[in-house]
């Protein structure tokens, strides 16, 4: 009984390692559409990581150990927080190690060993991107844990299994104005969390506004695939959390590809249509994100649901 | 009948304490005030005396006799030993004059006899009305340290302070035991030496001993 | 036999203290007998507590009075044991440390002295921790506040180190008047100064009243443990003291105030009003943000972590006031819950920061600098120190499996819960909070990049940084051993949470244990609600069943290969000056909360030929200190304004002086009539 949860568990992190590609690859392609290109194939992100990882890698004589294990940690992190989501079930196996705490601190384990990893080089374009992703994660922190917390307080649970499984027991009544501002505020730090447009160029590679590609310039080869893959994957969970949190019906294998699709469109449609903001403009977006948080919980301790 | 006799004799063995007291406040010279200390001193032991020889406490007898000795033989002569080494004006050199003096002196027997009533309403010893006597001693001879501007008037001012002590010691418990007696005593003697020395080298220091110009010492 | 063992140590660290400056003219033996003395000393007690703490005893001991008013006896009760066991343990560690690292000060400085206030120091911890009376709890306080003095100057050829002296020791003054003004009005009402006496007496004072003291114990010992606005001492005073010192004054010294603090308001005061817990709830989510903030800003390693232990301390009075809070609303097991959360933070503070503290005085030993700029590439020299750095820096940012996020999390349950409650302030004010803590904990991250980066990272960018050496092995024992502490307060929480236990059972008669361990003791839940969970332990363990995944993949298709070559830096030679600095690091965050820190940049640039050709440029950039310049330094011209006022009064002639006594006589004698 014991060893076919923890089968499910590990199938459910298969499963997002197998899926995370594909996803990174839909959004790309739904952007080159936008942009009136053919566009890679949607399988192009599978090719790129087998490519990395059959590469040798070039390791920069500065490195020394942190640069070598970051790529580890990051991997073992986020397929550990692949456990402790409800992907395609609502119910968790693996689930009572963590709640939603630890999902937001394992992606703080990755971006703080990334950022590390990012001035252990000693090139300045590491540590830019590394300082600029702690600032930008540092306030997206509280909107997302606040949202989150609202989402539990509505709820009553903090573990993600129970606060799904609450908010689908709730049906239609769950959409309330705070559950509405919630959702936006989510939104904004999953594009946040993500490295995307208005908050960072995921397609740059040799820009001085790079963030997430600025940390991981020194990388190559394998370590380069784990560090791409990983992130595809934490990507992939933030939208797993949006689709099963602000869409808790209906959570299985059948529907969760349609939900996660719809993000994907809806992520492509907001980077192909704004443009990225200035770095000192990001606090206020994370900013109105905190506000609406706040405004989120106010309205529940005042209306209820 | 002898218990009113002898409140009468401790009576009349008190007020000149008072009223050498106000002469010292009124000398106006350093040896004088020192002589009048003198007589005070020889008042005080006489008054030891008397209290013990109608309580029939003998180490009272022991205590008059210490007094004697230090406070009107051994002190004294030191300090006038002092004052004419030092050789400088002999005048006390008051900040407040005289006449104020006397009045405020005045206004502090008053004041200690008001404070001490409700005390000596619960008080049965014979020597109770040297109580408030003792506080105006203390308290002119705090006054007198105020008032006068020569280190060795300070000196004077702190023995009569002293001698007020004493003297509320004598009227509230019969005295201290002998032991404490002659502790204090001894207190007393080498106090008075050691600033008697120390005003000698105030003035070897500064060619005075007005502790008025000892204001440059502060920070 | 117990209380022999209790008592042991305190003579075996007296016997340290004397046999140090005995033979203060022989170093090396002087450090032998002090610090083996306390050594000897500081792990008997943390097993006596220990066991203490696990058999759940509290034990008493008298001693004949040689005071009035002083009955001297010691009671080691559940709290008492539980942070005896912390310093102990901690204790243990900066002792091993420092068998080393005061070789460091041989020939310069007086050896014996050092072991001598360092024996001292540790005793007077923990006879404040175990004092039962107010006279004797005040007598150690004040001696471990004077004996830290001493250790602050204790290189007093520093100009810093003096003025840090004095900045400490007038603002623990204050506060220990606060705290003997505390005490007298509670003799007041008792008529003894015996903790037994307040414990009885002081429910039932009138409310007006236990405010008032509340307020009194809250500043008084809030400046101690460091809360903002009373903190300013703390950034002067820690980074000033020896390293091992400093780290035994940011992991413990400071926790006596939080433990003084639960001890009054909870036994004495008896908490039942909610505002109490609202203040220490604000104040505590003030103190931890603004003193991340600062860290943020600080570029000299010891004050990045003393600035760090005020943001601590305010994780550790949120759960207090939390604690306060549900109190007050008779919530007794959640109430146990925010005070093991708090509690569980203390010890978890001691072990991180104490380890961040040696490694710092590691780094320091090797390089003379405290300047993280001046740092750099020490992870190649220095392999072991930036391996328990990064142990640390990984639990202070509160990254899971390790110690600071578990008593981080434990702190959001309580926040949570308080957001569950009917009480619709709390309802908004503890998420908020919550969010407060979310922000805090992702900025600490953020300044330990910054810490651990600049530092151990990349090429050193001095002489200093580049012929530093490792440690010898005694300093790497004692960072070790808290390195190790670190891991298992992370990973096997319920333990901990059990001995815990204990203390909330001899606080507040509430036992939460098997209502927080929860299944077979493997997760963490707060309390009754399946609210929500933790077990570090799994987490640690799935995290290590998955290194075999990525280690597969990189050998999937082809053996693992890689080449070494200079990093790319746009084809020009990277030197150190090409880095990324502290201060450029954390500009983003100077630049976003540019209100708070007020900075007054600086740019001078001369060039050999406009504009392309630059021959030099100077940067400068000082954030302000609001609390020191817009809090203190109005209330410092205020007392010298009056001070030259009151001066006319001090006039240094001994005739007025005679007047004041004379006038307080006559007042005396007219009004004592």
């Amino acid at each position: 009984m014991i060893l076919t949860k923890i089968l499910l568990g590990l199938l459910q992190i298969v499963f997002l390692m197998a899926l995370a590609p594909l996803v990174q690859g839909i959004i790309k392609k739904i952007k080159a559409l936008f942009q009136s290109r053919r566009g890679p194939s949607i399988f192009q992100s599978y090719f790129d990581l087998i490519k990395f990882l059959k590469k040798d890698q070039v390791v920069s004589e500065q490195a020394s150990w942190i640069f070598h294990i970051t790529p580890y940690i990051c991997m073992i992190s986020v397929l550990t927080v692949g456990a402790l989501v409800p992907v395609i079930g609502v119910s968790v196996p693996l689930g009572f190690a963590g709640d939603a705490l630890v999902v937001v601190y394992l992606f703080a384990v990755m971006r703080f060993f990334m950022a590390l990893a990012g001035l252990d080089t000693g090139s300045a374009f590491g540590g830019m991107a590394s300082s600029r992703e702690m600032m930008v994660a540092s306030l997206a922190e509280p909107a997302l844990l606040l949202s989150l917390f609202t989402l539990a307080l509505t709820a009553g649970s903090l573990n993600l299994s129970g606060m799904v499984q609450k908010l689908a027991d709730l049906k239609i009544a769950v959409i309330s104005p705070s559950y509405l501002l919630v959702f936006v505020a989510f939104v904004m730090v999953v594009l946040a969390e993500t490295g995307r447009i208005p908050v960072d160029n995921p397609t740059t590679h040799l820009e001085l506004t790079m963030i997430h590609e600025g940390m991981i310039l020194e990388y190559s080869g394998r370590y380069l695939a784990l560090m791409e893959w990983s992130a595809w994957i934490k990507q992939l969970i933030l939208f797993t959390l949006l689709a099963n949190l602000f869409a808790p019906w209906e959570i299985h294998l059948l529907w969760y590809p349609p939900k996660i699709l719809v993000l994907a469109i809806l992520v492509a449609c907001i980077e192909s249509s704004v443009a990225k903001l200035r770095l000192f403009r990001i606090p206020d977006l994370l900013a109105v994100s905190t506000a609406l948080s706040i405004l989120a919980l106010i309205t529940l301790v005042l209306k209820g649901l | 009948m002898i218990a009113e006799t002898a409140e009468q004799i401790l009576n009349l063995l008190t007020t000149p304490l008072l009223i050498l007291s106000l002469m010292i406040v009124g000398q106006s010279r350093i040896g004088a005030s020192i002589r009048l200390y003198t007589f005070q001193s020889a008042n005080l032991a006489l008054l030891c005396f008397a209290v013990g020889y109608f309580e029939q406490e003998f180490s009272l007898y022991w205590v008059g006799l210490l007094t004697l000795v230090i406070k009107v033989v051994l002190i004294p002569t030191v300090l006038l030993y002092i004052v004419n080494k030092i050789k400088v004006a002999r005048e006390v050199e008051q900040l407040i004059g005289a006449p104020s003096s006397l009045i405020i002196s005045a206004a502090l027997i008053g004041l200690s006899y008001y404070t001490t009533r409700p005390i000596l309403e619960d008080l049965y010893v014979v020597t109770k009305d040297c109580l408030p006597v003792s506080i105006a001693l203390v308290l002119i001879g705090l006054f007198i340290m105020i008032g006068r501007k020569k280190a060795v008037m300070q000196i004077v001012g702190l023995l009569i302070m002293e001698n007020g002590i004493f003297l509320a010691a004598l009227a509230t418990t019969l005295g201290m035991p002998l032991a404490v007696e002659l502790g204090i005593f001894f207190d007393l003697l080498v106090g008075a030496l050691i600033m008697g020395i120390l005003v000698y080298h105030i003035n070897q220091t500064f060619e005075t001993i007005d502790v008025d110009k000892l204001t440059r010492l502060k920070g | 036999m117990q209380s022999f063992l209790l008592i042991l140590p305190l003579f075996l660290y007296l016997a340290g203290a004397i046999s140090s400056l005995w033979f203060s003219a022989r170093p090396s033996k002087s450090v032998r007998w002090a610090f083996g003395c306390a050594l000897g000393a500081s792990f008997l007690s943390f097993l006596t507590s220990l066991s203490l703490l696990i058999s759940g005893t509290s034990l008493r001991v008298s001693f004949p009075g040689f005071l009035p008013y002083t009955r001297f006896e010691i009671l080691a009760d559940g709290l008492s044991n539980y942070f005896i066991g912390i310093i102990s343990l901690l204790a243990c560690a900066t002792t091993l440390f420092s068998f080393a690292y005061v070789r460091e000060y041989f020939g310069r400085k007086s050896v014996g002295f050092l072991g001598f206030s360092y024996n001292i120091f540790l005793l007077s911890m923990i006879l404040v921790t175990l004092a039962n009376n107010a006279l004797m709890f005040i007598i150690f306080w004040e001696l471990m506040t004077v004996i830290s003095y001493f250790l602050v100057i204790f290189e007093d050829t520093q100009e810093e180190a003096r003025r840090a002296g004095f900045i400490y020791l007038v603002m623990t003054h204050v506060g220990s008047a606060l705290i003997l003004v505390t005490f007298f009005i509670f003799f007041q009402f008792t008529n003894s100064f015996d903790f037994d006496d307040f414990r009885q007496t002081g429910p039932t004072l009138s409310v007006i009243l236990r405010s008032l003291l509340f307020l009194l114990t809250f500043i008084g010992f809030g400046t101690k443990a460091g809360i903002i606005p009373l903190h300013v001492w703390l950034p002067h005073a820690h980074p000033s003291a020896p390293s091992n010192i400093s780290a035994l004054m940011s992991g413990v010294m400071i926790k006596t105030a939080i433990y003084a603090f639960i001890r009054v308001v909870y036994s004495f005061l008896g908490a039942d009003q909610l505002w109490w817990g609202l203040v220490v709830l604000m104040i505590g989510a003030l103190s931890a943000l603004l003193g991340v903030m600062y860290a943020l800003m600080e570029h000299d390693l010891k004050r990045l972590l003393a600035y760090h232990s005020i943001e601590n301390i305010g994780i550790i009075s949120m759960g207090i006031g939390m604690a306060l809070i549900f109190l007050s609303l008779k919530h007794y097991p959640l109430a146990a819950l925010a005070t093991i959360a708090g509690l569980y933070h203390v010890m978890n503070h001691a072990m991180f920061k104490g380890l961040l503290f040696l490694c710092s005085g590691s780094i320091l030993q090797a390089t003379h600098t405290r300047n993280i700029e001046d740092l750099g590439g020490l992870i190649k020299k220095m392999p072991w120190t930036a391996f328990y750095f990064l142990i640390g820096s990984v639990s202070i940012s509160a990254l899971p499996p390790f110690n600071g996020f578990v008593s981080e999390w434990l702190t959001y349950q309580s926040l949570l819960s308080g957001g569950m409650l009917s009480s619709v302030p709390i309802k908004v004010i503890a998420p908020l909070v919550g969010a407060i803590l979310a922000l805090t904990g992702a900025l600490a991250a953020t300044c330990f990049v910054k810490a651990f980066g600049i530092t151990f990272l990349a090429l050193p960018r001095s002489e200093h940084a580049r012929k530093a050496q490792e440690a010898p092995p005694a300093m790497k024992m004692g960072m070790g051993l808290l390195a190790l502490m670190c891991g298992v307060s992370g990973v096997l929480p319920t333990f901990f949470i059990s001995l815990l236990d204990h203390v909330t059972v001899s606080l507040l008669n509430t036992s939460v244990s098997e209502k927080m361990i929860y299944p077979a003791g493997l997760a963490l839940i707060p309390v009754e609600s399946r609210f929500s969970s933790l077990s570090t332990t799994t987490l640690a363990l799935l995290l290590l069943a998955f290194l075999p995944v990525p280690w597969i993949l990189i050998r999937l298709f082809r053996p693992f290969r890689q080449r070494i070559h200079e990093t790319w830096n746009c084809g020009i030679k990277l030197n150190p000056r090409m880095e990324y600095t502290a201060t450029a690091f954390s500009n983003p965050i100077q630049m976003v909360f540019k209100k708070l820190y007020q900075p007054r940049e600086e740019v001078r640039i001369s060039y050999l030929k406009k504009p392309y050709f630059l021959k030099s440029l100077v940067y400068q950039s000082h954030i302000t200190s609001i609390f020191e310049e817009r809090l203190y330094r109005p209330i410092q011209q205020a007392i010298l304004r009056l001070s030259h006022r009151v001066r006319t009064m001090q006039t240094g002639s001994i005739h007025t002086y005679l007047a004041y006594i004379f006038m307080t006589l006559i007042l005396l004698l007219i009004f004592a009539r």
